[in-house]
């Protein structure tokens, strides 16, 4: 299975029960909430909760994941190479190569990533789209939890064609928008709904552009830039050295005692430092 | 009142045992390093290594010199014996230490650790009037000798008390807390007076001995002695 | 006697010992335990100022290696070594502030052998730590020209290393300009979080061209604060030199900066009256505008007064501008703010604490400066044979060494008694608040169908109440001490469970004599197991302190909850039969969590109903949508702020 997979959630049919939470829970055994500060920042995801239903007001429950970016930004911010967007769709998590420095947190423009703070030995905890279950032809816990379907798995491609059919089929209940088919360069979970979904992330409209994009601007021209300024500076050695050098031949040739040397000048000055 | 109670059985306290216990570490670290320095500038090479072993073992437990100021070396003895076993092997800071990091060990019994406590009390006066009476330790006195066995017997005293609410005369979270932060002022106290020596003992004896064994007939020139005339001592 | 330097000595060794003490906590307990950390902050001081702001503070050393070695001007070498060392020390300052940092500190060394080219971080990573090996030959010969080394084998070591210094110069200016541009760009990738003023796709330059001017300042401070504490004479005319190169720097550094927000047309931006455009603008006047313009002047940068207080704001104002980006601009949610715990500010001093007490250190034994420094300035103290006052017949050499110690344990004794609980103890949950349960003015219009619901609504919602509505106080309840409430039909319960005398069936059935207390009275704390037990009261009933031996056993030693007796000794007859929350054998001396016990009740409750007579009790009042159910939930969780106005009035 290396087609890319997808998870598409329909708002309109949750009724936001938890069950998805608690399949969650039990596939992790992540255990009781541990709450701690900054949980329910802009949901109650944590350490213990890798999903979780946000209520909106007019009985709307939205669902929080991890998004599953096509482009993680995560990923790309990764030192170690700890998390990894993997071909059939789930970025997934290696705790034996992470060393807990926390820029994914920084990086995720969804702000998905948690930290086991309370622990002396910590890792960073989020959704795997039970990457696990999937190898195993399996499907993620939570879909499979879902008692109104409203959390679906299934390729990408068939799950955009399901979202786009249903925004087309009730274009007055939906808006017109699959949130994730290009949020941040597209993401394996989709979501439609009859409300704005832009409060599931740090700013309403992330743009199209994929985040990694904006550091490897900058990255390519590491090579060139350690390249140039090694020459630069070799070259200006060079040149001040040569110059120093002939100015000092001149200098003997003319053996005249003004003192035009840098050297000299150097000599001079330390000599009146001696002085105060 | 409940608060400080919890401030000084708190964060007080903690700092208290931090204090004595890096303190008298530091003690040891210096004076080991101390004795190891002399050693190596004397540089002597036949030191009576084992009558130095010895020898310190054996002021260790003066057994033989008891005999010297009977009353005095017994009373002595009594107040280290209590002093020691009381505030270890007491029940309830047991019972304290297990809540707090789960660590315990077999107590005292309740009597017993009340007798021990009044025998701390009574000998820590005794020491005091004892040593103010003989006129050549008066002499040998500095103002420590004489607080020191009297602050250390304020929290056995108030220890007594609380344990004993009946015979209490005074309210009895003033004597809880007269306790605890008494305690804490003897823990402190312990690395910066001569109360370290209950670490100490053995090296400073250990020094002396070190001290004791220049070679034969140095006299007043140790220097030469030595071998190491007009080098800084 | 003493000296400045003693003075300075005495204060950084009680704050490494204060720092010592944090480093137990901090590795012992975790990041929670002594930050104030959170998944809305994971960078926090340790980042912002150890990390970022301290390889800015020792780009001095690539600065000055670059002036002298490459440009030539010879005239600037008595400032190189001490900048050198000032870099090494910082660099592993850095290093050691990111093992604080980073959760599982055991790991730092996976970058090597798990290359990921994608990202800035494994750049910075592998360009500091190839820059701290660089400083560090850069920095042997100053050690191994001193008398101990004076050996064959280091000699030769020593000529390799003069040798080599020209490429180890060029690849210290290579390392630097990355790294140093390099911890801009990390923040790249976060165009969400960071604010317009200060996110910028050019950051790295701003980053670099900062970080040089900040490089220069900090050798010029450093030069004046090593002149004050040796007591040697500081050249204000090199420093000027200095001065005047940094007020470029900073100049340029400025024109970047505001040329390009003005042609990306976010300059406007900083014209608001907000929080944010004021911090802007301070931090720009303090770390560059200001000391530029003031270096700029003759008289002032040949002054030490004028180079103190411009390479003071420098320091300040760019160390401010690091944390800037990486903390305060930094977006996260309303309402959650963060500062940094003092544990945190103990680590940071700590470190710099102790990277300034091996630099006096080195300034002290080797040559670091040209001028000797002057020795022995302390007196040796008298002979005395009390091992407790420490004195003795040793040089100041020894007996420093002394008062520093004690001095540390003073230092460490504070910071245990002032550790937060969390980070002697380890963690727990926090606190959280219980509210007795709320109501709220509603009405009821009754069914005409019976079995049908109820059309429940609040008073305040409709404005004039329906005809034939039965105006009533609604109560909710919040199971989950989420604000996400639900009604709860408690007349309904009572009546269908048998009246007033049913109330022990869901009321208190563990404690005694109790009918309806709200939860809150004994489970001060949700989530953390309490004794559910009031000394005092069994105290005051009980005789004062005769009563002692009717619970603890004269016997037992110690009295504690442990050793007393069972309650339902006593109070056998007042305890109800077949509790349906805790199992009271289990843990007969805590209390369960709100949510639990909310919830075990109404869903174990319905459960054992459902099974015990099917007929009566659908199977489906177990399911969480029996209450959580779109009449019920939604409409309350809109109606959040008014319960709790309703709740302080």
């Amino acid at each position: 299975m290396s087609e890319p997979m997808a998870i598409l959630t329909d708002v309109t049919r949750c009724t936001g029960c938890e069950k998805c939470v608690d399949a969650c829970k039990v596939e992790y055994e992540l255990g009781d909430d541990r709450p701690w500060r900054g949980q329910g920042a802009i949901d109650d995801l944590s350490a213990s909760r890798f999903t979780t239903i946000v209520n909106k007001p007019g009985n709307h429950h939205v669902r929080q994941q991890c998004r599953h970016c096509l482009e993680p930004a995560c990923a790309s911010a990764c030192i170690v190479g700890a998390l990894q967007k993997t071909p059939e769709g789930p970025v997934i998590y290696d705790a034996k190569k992470c060393m807990g420095c926390r820029y994914c947190l920084m990086a995720c423009p969804f702000d998905i990533p948690r930290y086991d703070w309370d622990r002396a030995v910590p890792y960073v905890r989020k959704c795997t789209m039970c990457y696990d279950r999937l190898k195993e032809g399996g499907i993620p816990a939570c879909v499979e939890a879902c008692p109104e379907e409203a959390t679906i798995f299934g390729t990408r491609a068939e799950m955009l064609a399901l979202a786009k059919q249903r925004l087309s089929d009730n274009p007055d209940l939906y808006v017109q928008q699959v949130y994730g088919e290009h949020e941040v360069g597209g993401t394996s979970v989709l979501m439609i709904a009859s409300i704005p979904l832009g409060f599931l992330a740090w700013k309403d409209n992330l743009g199209n552009q994929p985040l990694p994009d904006l550091t490897w601007a900058s990255l390519k021209k590491v090579p060139g830039i350690a390249l140039g300024v090694g020459g630069l500076m070799t070259g200006v050695y060079w040149i001040v050295g040569r110059r120093m050098k002939l100015a000092a031949e001149s200098a003997e040739a003319c053996n005249t005692i003004e003192p035009t040397d840098p050297a000299d000048n150097q000599q001079q000055e330390s000599e009146s430092n001696h002085d105060q | 009142m409940e608060a400080l109670i919890e401030w000084a059985r708190g964060p007080f306290f903690w700092a208290a045992l931090t204090f004595m216990v890096l303190g008298l570490l530091r003690h040891l670290a210096i004076t080991l390093w101390d004795i190891f320095r002399v050693l190596r500038r004397a540089g002597d090479k036949n030191m009576p290594y084992k009558q130095i072993a010895t020898n310190t073992v054996k002021w260790l437990f003066p057994i033989d010199k008891v005999g010297n100021r009977f009353v005095l070396s017994m009373t002595s003895v009594c107040f280290h014996i209590a002093v020691i076993l009381v505030p270890i092997f007491l029940a309830g800071h047991i019972a304290l230490w297990k809540r707090g990091t789960s660590l315990s060990w077999p107590a005292l019994p309740n009597l017993a650790s009340d007798i021990l406590t009044i025998i701390a009390v009574i000998s820590a006066v005794a020491i005091v009037i004892q040593r103010s009476m003989a006129k050549a330790s008066r002499g040998l006195s500095r103002f420590q000798d004489y607080a020191l066995p009297l602050i250390i017997a304020i929290p056995f005293a108030t220890g007594f008390l609380v344990m004993h609410p009946q015979w209490n005369p005074f309210p009895f979270n003033v004597m809880f807390l007269l306790h605890v932060v008494s305690a804490n002022v003897v823990l402190i106290l312990v690395p910066l007076t001569k109360i370290s020596h209950c670490v100490l003992l053995p090296l400073t004896q250990l020094v002396s001995e070190v001290a004791w064994h220049f070679p034969e007939n140095a006299g007043s020139k140790v220097g030469v002695a030595l071998g190491k005339e007009g080098e800084p001592i | 006697m003493t000296s400045r330097l003693t003075i300075l000595k005495s204060i950084l060794w009680i704050i490494v010992g204060i720092w010592a003490m944090v480093t137990v906590a901090r590795f012992t307990h975790g990041l929670g335990a002594t930050t104030n950390l959170s998944d809305v902050t994971p960078w926090g001081l340790w980042i912002g100022f150890d990390v970022m702001a301290g390889v800015a503070l020792a780009a001095g050393g690539f600065v000055l290696a670059a002036t002298v070695y490459i440009f030539g001007l010879e005239r600037y070498r008595p400032f190189v070594r001490p900048a050198i060392l000032t870099a090494f020390l910082g660099y592993i300052a850095v290093a050691v502030g990111l093992l604080y940092d980073l959760g599982l500190p055991w790991n730092i060394w996976h970058p090597m052998i798990n290359w990921q080219h994608h990202s800035v971080l494994f750049e910075v990573a592998m360009c500091v730590m190839l820059y701290l090996s660089v400083l560090a030959l850069e920095f042997a010969p100053t050690i191994l020209e001193n008398s101990l080394f004076d050996r064959p084998l280091f000699r030769r070591i020593l000529a390799v290393l003069k040798k080599v210094t020209l490429p180890l110069v060029v690849a210290g200016i290579i390392l630097s300009t990355l790294h140093q541009s390099s911890l801009g760009s990390l923040f790249l990738i976060a165009p969400h979080r960071l604010h317009p003023l200060w996110y910028s796709p050019i950051i790295y330059l701003l980053f670099f061209v900062s970080a040089v001017g900040l490089g220069l300042m900090m050798v010029t401070l450093e030069s004046l604060l090593s002149g004050y504490f040796f007591k040697h004479k500081v050249n204000t005319k090199l420093l000027s030199g200095l001065g005047l190169a940094a007020s470029v720097v900073l100049g340029i550094y400025v024109a970047i900066r505001v040329g390009d927000m003005a042609i990306r047309g976010v300059l406007g931006g900083a014209f608001e009256a907000s929080w944010m455009s004021t911090l802007f603008w301070f931090e720009l006047c303090v770390c560059a505008v200001i000391p530029a313009i003031l270096l700029a002047i003759p008289r002032i940068r040949r002054s030490i007064a004028g180079l103190g207080l411009c390479s003071g704001m420098t320091v300040f104002g760019m160390v401010m501008y690091r944390i800037d980006v990486c903390i305060v601009a930094f977006a996260r949610p309303e309402g959650f703010s963060y500062f940094p715990h003092w544990t945190e500010f103990a680590v940071s001093l700590g470190i710099v604490a102790a990277a300034v007490l091996v630099f006096i250190f080195f300034v002290e034994r080797l040559k670091v400066y040209e001028h000797p420094m002057d020795q022995a300035e302390i007196p040796t103290i008298g002979p005395s044979f009390d091992p407790v006052t420490v004195r003795s017949l040793v040089p100041a050499a020894v007996t420093a060494p002394r008062r520093y110690s004690l001095l540390f344990i003073v230092g460490a004794s504070l910071a245990i008694a002032f550790l937060p609980q969390q980070a002697v103890l380890g963690t727990k949950p926090h606190y959280t608040p219980v509210a007795a349960t709320r109501t709220i003015d509603g009405f009821v219009i009754e069914n005409e169908k019976v079995g049908e619901p109820n059309t429940i609504g609040f008073i305040e919602d409709v404005g004039a109440i329906p005809a034939g509505a039965m105006v009533t106080p609604l109560i909710i309840i919040d199971g989950n001490r989420d604000g996400r409430l639900t009604l709860f039909n408690h007349q309904g319960h009572e009546d269908r469970l048998g009246g007033e005398e049913s109330c022990a069936s869901c009321h208190h059935l563990n404690m005694p004599m109790d009918r309806a207390s709200s939860c809150h009275e004994c489970h001060r704390d949700m989530y953390e197991p309490t004794l559910i037990f009031n000394h005092e009261s069994h105290v005051r009933g009980t005789d004062g302190n005769q009563g002692c031996v009717k619970c603890h056993d004269p016997s037992s030693a110690v009295k504690s909850y442990e050793t007393a007796t069972a309650c339902r000794e006593c109070h056998a007859e007042s305890i109800m039969s077949g509790p349906v929350i805790a199992d009271p054998e289990d843990r007969w001396n805590s209390a369960v969590g709100y949510m639990a016990a909310m919830h075990g009740l109404c869903r174990q409750c319905h459960i054992n109903k459902a099974e015990m007579t099917p007929g009566e009790f659908p199977v489906s009042l177990q399911d969480c949508r029996a209450c959580h159910n779109a009449n019920h939930t939604v409409i309350f969780s809109e109606m959040i702020p008014r319960v709790k106005n309703s709740e302080s009035q």
